[in-house]
């Protein structure tokens, strides 16, 4: 019997869709239900069974059988069609095992044991003008059309930077934890994909060392629904994801020792209030050694990832976002390596 | 790429109006009635204005806690401007030292403003009325509702507006108005004061939603935040039905227009669509060149084009007669029909 499950977030609805056993398959419709479209046609509960059942009919499955399985941020959509499982993301992460989910979106951050939301156009500060759109529009508009992603570099890093005022200064990530990034927020096809990497960097709070994991297509999710319906169809999640790499918070200036053992050592020295990248994979594990004031020594073993190390020398408690240059720095890295990838 | 369909104006061949009496009234209908917009669905009789008096206001002659007043004769004053009865009507003294002053109780028929069929009557206070209305979606609005009669401006200049609000109309009162293309703060403000009953224009910044919200005031706009052209057959078809008696349904997000049975079937003639209660329409659809489309990305936010071709995560999009196209990215934009 086929399997489709679908997670509905607040910018954008992802399936995983299994026709059998073996295969997997995931996509992405970018668009959510919203009255400012679709007020005058359906309601939401119409077009989510709407939905489900073309992305059904364009693969040729049948709804009688087929089993679906939902999960959605705050509650999955009720639907037309008979669900068998459905969960939401608060109950994925707080059910999570050898992994710390994050959840991101325009709503909500979301980890074990933490979670703030926010509106992002709470901010009453008004400075518009009757022939422009700007920025304020831009985010009073994500209401009537929330699917939207920001047509420029700047105005993402202002919503991105909006998401980071409200995570509290005390929250912070135990060192040494695998975390995956997660949510619509990563999802939404932005147009400047760094500024994902910029996000992750300003939410990682805490000091220490994190392997990251960058889940773009709310994977995460949808695997572990359907783990939580039959353990038996997804084995290991993990697999699934894109490893970012190793994300080192110094808390301030640090030295670094990365031993390949083939004689090719590399020592890396970073001074403080920086960012750095340092593109990094390798087939099997290497040692990498980081002495810095506030951590001491610490030695570890890495592979690296599709981005590598990311080394973050800044105090905490200071954005990133209020540091135009040090943001520019560390997009131009970020994008290099993307670019390369 | 699936993308969402919009439609903006749609048929909807069978839904419900409330009509309420203000206060209790007496029936001129009896279920199974057809009625059209002017039929007398029944009278009651209120006081249909007041006026609250400033606390500084000194009423003139007055021994006892209400007094009778003609229109024109002197009420009192305020400092030195003196204050004339504008209709006939009680001013009373109310426990604060406050006055307000009602007009005379008068006959209040309401009418049906729908053609259809009078499904149900709720006591002596409220009429079901089954009938066919073309529904226009905001993009935004705020969740109150309202109905009255649709002034369209012909999307004038914003120096004009105002002044088209205080000269143009003859009554603003109890109207909805569609102001233009763009609609500021103070318009609004001046909408309200002068009693219109909702304002809908293209669009709109936030503050103008913050006092609408605030004063439980109906406001739509149909094309977003900022300053953007109201879509142009939206614009066409509110001019063809101004000065209809429409409803402004905030919590559903649309505009309700109801029109004769015979529009709805004249329209489905030019989709032809003959069984038109079977159809029933995709909200997604492939995108393919050809199709319109609305991008929803800076700097053509909330403009309508055709989609010329198609990328793997993108479409270019011509506007008008510009030969040139533009690259706007999945998912800033959506298909119109």
């Amino acid at each position: 019997m086929a399997l489709i499950t679908a997670h509905f977030d607040v910018s954008g609805v992802d399936f995983l869709i299994k026709k059998t056993k073996k295969d997997t398959e995931f996509f992405n419709f970018p668009y959510v239900y919203s009255k400012g479209i679709f007020g005058n046609q359906c309601d939401r509960k119409q077009f989510y069974s709407s939905l489900l059942e073309k992305v059904m009919a364009d693969r040729e499955i049948k709804t009688s059988t087929c089993n679906v399985l939902t999960c959605g941020f705050p509650d999955p959509p009720e639907l037309n069609l008979k669900t068998k499982y459905s969960v939401k993301p608060l109950d994925l992460i707080e059910s999570s095992e050898a992994v710390v989910p994050v959840f991101v979106n325009n709503k909500v951050f979301l980890t074990k044991g933490m979670m703030c939301s926010y509106e992002l156009d709470e901010d009453k500060d008004f400075s518009g003008n009757d022939n422009d759109l700007g920025e304020f529009d831009q985010i009073a508009n994500l209401d009537a059309y929330p699917q939207t992603t920001p047509g420029d570099l700047s105005s993402q890093v202002s919503l991105d930077s909006k998401i980071c005022e409200k995570i509290p200064e005390k929250f912070h990530f135990d060192s040494g934890r695998k975390i995956i990034f997660t949510g619509g927020r990563f999802s939404q096809k932005i147009l400047n994909p760094e500024l994902n990497y910029i996000l992750i960097t300003e939410t990682l709070r805490g000091l220490g060392v994190f392997e990251v994991y960058l889940d773009s297509s709310n994977a995460y999710s949808l695997l572990r629904t359907v783990q939580m319906y039959d353990r038996s169809l997804v084995p290991d999640i993990q697999s699934y994801l894109e490893t970012s790499g190793l994300f080192i918070r110094t808390g301030g200036s640090c030295e670094c020792l990365l031993n390949t053992g083939l004689g090719d050592d590399k020592f890396i020295e970073i001074e403080d209030n920086k960012v750095f990248v340092y593109p990094f994979r390798s087939e099997n594990s290497v040692r990498l050694s980081i002495k810095s004031r506030e951590l001491g020594t610490i030695d570890v073993h890495t592979k690296g990832g599709s981005l590598g190390l990311v080394f973050d020398t800044r105090v905490p408690g200071e954005s990133i976002y209020n540091d135009v240059r040090l943001l520019n720095e560390s997009v131009k890295q970020f994008e290099n390596v993307l670019k390369d990838k | 790429m699936l993308v969402p369909v919009v439609r903006k104006i749609i048929d909807n061949k069978k839904c419900y109006i409330e009509r309420v009496f203000p206060v209790e009234g007496l029936w001129e209908v009896k279920i199974g009635d057809f009625v059209e917009p002017f039929s007398r669905l029944g009278s009651c009789v209120f006081s249909q204005n007041k006026m609250v008096l400033p606390p500084d206001f000194k009423p003139y002659d007055i021994k006892s806690t209400e007094k009778f007043f003609y229109v024109d004769t002197l009420l009192g004053k305020i400092k030195k401007e003196k204050i004339f009865a504008p209709y006939d009507g009680t001013l009373k003294k109310l426990g604060d030292k406050k006055f307000i002053y009602e007009e005379n109780p008068t006959k209040y028929f309401l009418l049906s403003g729908v053609w259809g069929t009078v499904k149900s009557l709720h006591g002596k206070t409220s009429a079901l009325i089954e009938t066919q209305s073309k529904d226009i979606c905001f993009s935004f609005s705020t969740e109150f509702h309202s109905s009255g009669e649709l002034v369209v401006f012909p999307n004038p200049s914003d120096i004009l507006k105002k002044s088209y609000l205080e000269n143009f109309v003859r009554g603003v009162k109890g109207k909805i108005i569609y102001i233009g293309n763009y609609v500021g703060l103070e318009v609004v403000k001046r909408a309200y004061e002068l009693g219109a009953v909702a304002v809908i224009a293209g669009s709109s910044h936030t503050d103008s939603f913050d006092f609408a919200k605030k004063n439980g005031f109906s406001f739509g706009v149909f094309s977003g935040f900022g300053n953007i052209r109201t879509y142009e057959e939206i614009y066409k078809y509110l001019s063809s039905v101004s000065y209809r008696y429409v409803f402004f349904e905030g919590a559903k997000n649309i505009l309700r227009i109801p029109v004769r049975e015979e529009d709805l079937k004249k329209s489905d003639k030019e989709k032809k669509i003959t069984e038109a209660e079977n159809f029933k329409p995709d909200y997604v659809k492939n995108i393919e060149p050809g199709m319109k489309v609305q991008t929803l990305q800076k700097p053509y936010f909330g403009w309508f084009g055709v989609v010329d071709r198609v990328s793997e995560s993108s479409i270019f999009v011509r506007f008008g007669s510009d030969e040139r196209t533009v690259k706007i990215r999945l998912p800033n934009f959506l298909i119109i029909e």
